[in-house]
């Protein structure tokens, strides 16, 4: 099934880059709740229901930390709730921290959606081609950390059978220097096996399993335009909302209205398409 | 739950000690004391300035306050703002105080260089307002500036 | 055609007064399929290595190795990285990334092919060795055999004309290396590809090669048909390693063609064994219990499958116990209860205090510079078990340098400093040649006569025959069959060692060699 994941990682990058991107510079709540909408039903498609609700309930308190903690520093506004000291604490400093902890949450979870879809071999293959060196490095270290992890663990365990020291710190020292000297003899087995399928030779080229097609080509430029129909309200300040001393949006523009709706348009295309290719795929299944 | 807790906790911390008054309470309170100083608060800048939105240039104009021996000009300018149901915002606590905004207008809403400040008799003093002690009949001015002070004739002059 | 060409090779590493190789002359053509044999330490890595120009050691050489009729050191890099490929012993060292396809494209890349070309080469050999699921895979999640599987591959995208194999499989249990030999075959038969490998364990590969080479003391001894040097090979140290019929053949002094395979080895017997033929079995006696694991049930986490289901196991005082099974059916799990280091959620185990594992990898052990400090941190009188254990003079070593048989020694030393009643080996001769294999086998007699309880689980079915007192199946979470040795592996048709299988039905009771030799000795000996 072509889910969105499997577009090429430059695409992909893209797209994270254009949401997260005005996502931050945004603090127009409107848009902060089509992005963060987007995001949530993207999660659904990525992990499921059951799991991205016992996820959100991390989100959900650093949105209500940021919330309530912003009218303990901040006492502009013009409706009061109630003094502290001589600090008055208003209903506009509330609404400004829940706007903040709006915006907070959004971008974490568009974050989380990028990690979900972007793991290293989608990011080797971003800069893979400029740097395949380095590519192969990173490449390297990650294959070799966790048998790192793997030898400590199994020598640690060993050595606890055997009632090596008593105190743990002296156990862990003693494994760790153990792992390294382990490391050490494995890397050069490694060199050989290096230098044994050609590594030094000249022109190193890097392999990628991604495809750059032409639906790639489509997609981008569909983000292409949506960001360029959102981006110039933003630089207005057409799409602003001021916060104090009263809460007061802006009249709406043709601008904004366009702003507003791309970027609406935009934050939804991932579950949008997660969404189409499952009921186009059912529908190729029941035509079976 | 368990993860609430800790924030529960947190803001028991920050709002223990304090008092917690309704707006109508807080704004019936009144003081009094036995020296009386006159304060005005004034942001012409803030009206000329260009890129800000503000009608009223005189907040209030030689307005009566009374104090009680060893007050400063901040403590003046709270009851002032008290009795006058003015908002205003400060940072910071005993001898260094800083006041952010009085009556929705805060340092920097007139660019990097806007603020507010204070003199006493017609003099900018140079200590924080929290530090300036004051006498009977002293005559305060809050001014807001757009320029560091030039614009409202603080020049800082190199002695 | 010739592939390799090697005149009067010798080679000195730097620093030593001993040649490793000497005058060796040595032709190999296209498709052969070559298997070297010999002892630990007599050459055969360094003669691989000198045929592989990138992992040619530092010392004197003299003598000519042509590749192609070509001078080793006059062909060109790129051919030589791609046309000559190289495996080691070591599964997991020789793997150089993360995921399995960057594995895969590794030799590509470096021999700088467009990822177009990539793809379908690596496609192409993903498909071919089975590597398709796990394709996406990172390396670090593969098991052994899969991963030397990966390192084949990885060779093999780069389709060379030649492959040399160092004992591939030493490290890999039967199940896997089977496997990896059975891909070599392949590989030869399909392709043509020319295999040189050496190797220890030589029941299955003896009879897949075309020709076989013996090398003794860096000189090439003998070089013919694996039947030719089957019966050339009479009377050496090397004979033991060599196929069960063939050693047979060797003890009983026939004459015929040399059976090298169990089918021809049951040929073989058919005609030398009569109907009056039999051993005769004693069923030993049993001492007390000294271990009792009561219907043990074991998952690793709360929702997945369980492990063991409801086993149960005795072992009694004094007897080495081999515990065998696949890959993944639960022998080590069982292990670490009875080690304590894991808790079922329901049953019960019986044991005494001092029980230790000796871990899969022997190097867990070591965590000092020398052998003589890490036994110190133990207790500081270890030299009367040294002595016994015949490691002094490895005290001053650093256990890393030492060869797979001295280190389990040296671990066996260690753990036994810790006055253990009872020791668990796993897996205890991976990575061991056969001489090895024999001593740990002595020590185990050695330790049980002390009183000590051995309990190895194990692959090696042939060593299990040998040195074993009692066998258990672990299958499907519990022990499906359990009996002494002797019957355990004549009543099995299957899971069974290759002189059990070769007289099946021909004479009872017979499951290793010497069992045989001993019936036909006698034999002999009454007629003469």
């Amino acid at each position: 099934m072509n889910t969105f994941r499997n577009f090429h990682p430059l695409t992909l990058a893209g797209y994270f880059l254009s949401v997260i991107g005005i996502s931050i510079f945004t603090f127009n709540p409107i848009y902060l709740l089509s992005g963060l909408f987007g995001s949530l039903l993207f999660l659904i498609t990525l992990m499921g229901f059951r799991k991205m609700f016992a996820h959100l309930r991390f989100y959900f308190l650093i949105f209500l930390i940021v919330t309530f903690t912003n009218p303990v520093f901040s006492h502009n506004g013009a409706t009061v709730l109630f003094f502290i000291n001589d600090n008055r604490v208003t209903l506009e400093a509330l609404i400004y921290g829940a706007v903040l902890g709006l915006m907070i949450t959004e971008v974490l979870l568009w974050f989380k959606c990028f990690n979900l879809v972007f793991d290293s071999e989608r990011l080797l293959c971003l800069f893979g081609k400029t740097f395949p060196k380095l590519a192969l490095v990173v490449s390297i270290a990650l294959g070799f950390v966790p048998q790192f992890i793997r030898t400590f663990k199994s020598i640690n365990s060993t050595q606890k059978a055997l009632g090596f020291s008593k105190r743990r710190v002296q156990r862990y020292l003693t494994s760790f220097s153990a792992v390294i000297t382990r490391s050490m003899e494995g890397a050069i087995i490694t060199s050989d096996s290096m230098k044994c399928r050609g590594y030094g030779l000249k022109n190193r080229t890097y392999f990628s399993r991604f495809r750059f097609t032409a639906y790639d080509v489509l997609y981008i430029l569909i983000f292409f335009v949506l960001l360029i129909c959102t981006l110039p309200a933003l630089f207005l300040g057409q799409s602003g909302v001021s916060f104090y001393p009263y809460v007061k949006f802006e009249m709406p523009t043709f601008f904004t209205v366009l702003s507003l709706l791309s970027f609406t348009v935009l934050a939804m295309i991932p579950s949008f398409f997660e969404v189409k290719e499952g009921i186009r795929w059912k529908y190729l299944i029941s035509k079976i | 739950m368990k993860k609430i807790l800790p924030f529960i906790l947190l803001l028991v911390f920050v709002y223990s000690g304090c008092s917690i008054k309704s707006a109508d309470d807080y704004y019936s309170a009144t003081e009094s004391g036995e020296y009386t100083a006159t304060i005005s608060i004034s942001c012409k800048t803030a009206v000329d300035c260009k890129n800000f939105d503000r009608k009223n240039a005189e907040i209030l104009t030689d307005y009566a306050v009374g104090f009680d021996e060893g007050d400063t000009v901040f403590d003046v300018l709270k009851n002032a703002c008290k009795e006058n149901k003015i908002q205003f915002e400060y940072d910071g606590s005993g001898t260094s105080v800083y006041v952010n905004g009085i009556d929705y207008l805060y340092e920097f809403d007139c660019g990097e260089l806007s603020g507010w400040e204070y003199r006493v008799n017609g003099k900018f003093q140079n200590v924080g307002c929290n530090s300036c002690k004051l006498y009977d009949g002293d005559k305060i001015e809050w001014l807001y500036t757009c320029d560091l002070g030039a614009d409202i004739g603080n020049v800082y002059k190199v002695e | 055609m010739e592939i390799f060409n090697l005149e009067n090779l010798s080679f000195t590493y730097n620093g030593s007064d001993r040649n490793a190789l000497s005058g060796i002359n040595l032709t190999v053509n296209s498709g052969d399929f070559l298997l070297l044999i010999g002892e630990s330490g007599c050459g055969k890595t360094t003669l691989l290595k000198m045929l592989k120009r990138e992992l040619t050691p530092f010392g004197q050489k003299s003598g000519k190795i042509f590749y192609k009729g070509k001078k080793i050191e006059d062909i060109e890099s790129r051919e030589s990285t791609s046309q000559i490929g190289f495996i080691m012993q070591d599964p997991d060292a020789q793997i150089v990334t993360d995921k399995v396809y960057s594995e895969l494209s590794f030799g590509l890349e470096n021999l700088g092919y467009e990822s177009r070309i990539i793809r379908s080469k690596v496609s192409e050999f993903a498909t071919y060795f089975g590597l398709l699921k796990s394709f996406e895979q990172n390396t670090f999640t593969l098991s052994g055999g899969q991963k030397q599987l990966l390192n084949l591959a990885s060779v093999m995208s780069m389709n060379p004309e030649v492959i040399i194999l160092d004992e591939p499989t030493s490290q890999l249990d039967p199940i896997s290396a089977l496997e990896f030999i059975g891909t070599l075959k392949r590989l030869n038969d399909d392709f043509g590809t020319t295999v040189i490998i050496a190797e220890h364990h030589l029941q299955e590969i003896f009879p897949i090669a075309n020709t076989v080479a013996y090398i003794e003391d860096g000189k090439l001894s003998d070089i013919g048909s694996p039947r030719e040097i089957g019966t050339k090979l009479k009377g050496k140290k090397i004979e033991r390693t060599l196929p069960s019929s063939v050693r047979i053949f060797n003890a009983l002094g026939a004459t015929s063609k040399c059976p090298i395979t169990v089918k021809e080895g049951r040929e073989f017997l058919f005609d030398i064994l009569s109907e009056d033929d039999h051993i005769s079995y004693i069923e030993p006696k049993i001492s007390k219990k000294i271990i009792e694991c009561k219907n043990i049930w074991f998952r690793y986490e709360k929702r997945s499958a369980d492990i063991l289901k409801g086993c149960n196991l005795s072992v009694n005082k004094g007897e080495v116990y081999a515990l065998l099974g696949e890959n993944g059916c639960g022998k080590s799990t069982l292990l670490k209860i009875i080690n304590a280091s894991l808790k079922p959620y329901r049953g019960k185990v019986i044991r005494p205090k001092r029980v230790v594992c000796l871990p899969q990898n022997p190097k867990d052990i070591f965590v000092k510079d020398t052998v003589a400090d890490d036994l110190k941190t133990i207790d500081n009188s270890y030299k009367e078990l040294s002595g016994l254990l015949k490691i002094d003079h490895l005290l001053g070593l650093h256990p890393y340098d030492l060869s797979g048989g001295e280190l389990q020694r040296a671990a066996i030393c260690k753990i036994l400093l810790t006055d253990p009643e009872i020791l668990l080996l796993d897996e205890p001769t991976k990575g061991l040649d056969n001489f090895a294999k024999s001593n740990l086998g002595e020590l185990l007699k050695t330790l049980t006569d002390s009183g000590k309880t051995v309990i190895i689980v194990t692959h090696d079915l042939e060593f299990a025959a040998l040195y074993a007192n009692r066998c258990g199946l672990l299958f499907d979470g519990i022990i499906t069959s359990e009996n002494f040795t002797n019957p355990f592996f004549s009543y099995n048709s299957f899971y069974t060692t290759a002189v059990s299988r070769m007289t099946k039905g021909i004479v009872k009771n017979a499951v290793t060699v010497e069992d045989i030799i001993e019936l036909k000795r006698t034999e002999y000996e009454k007629n003469s």
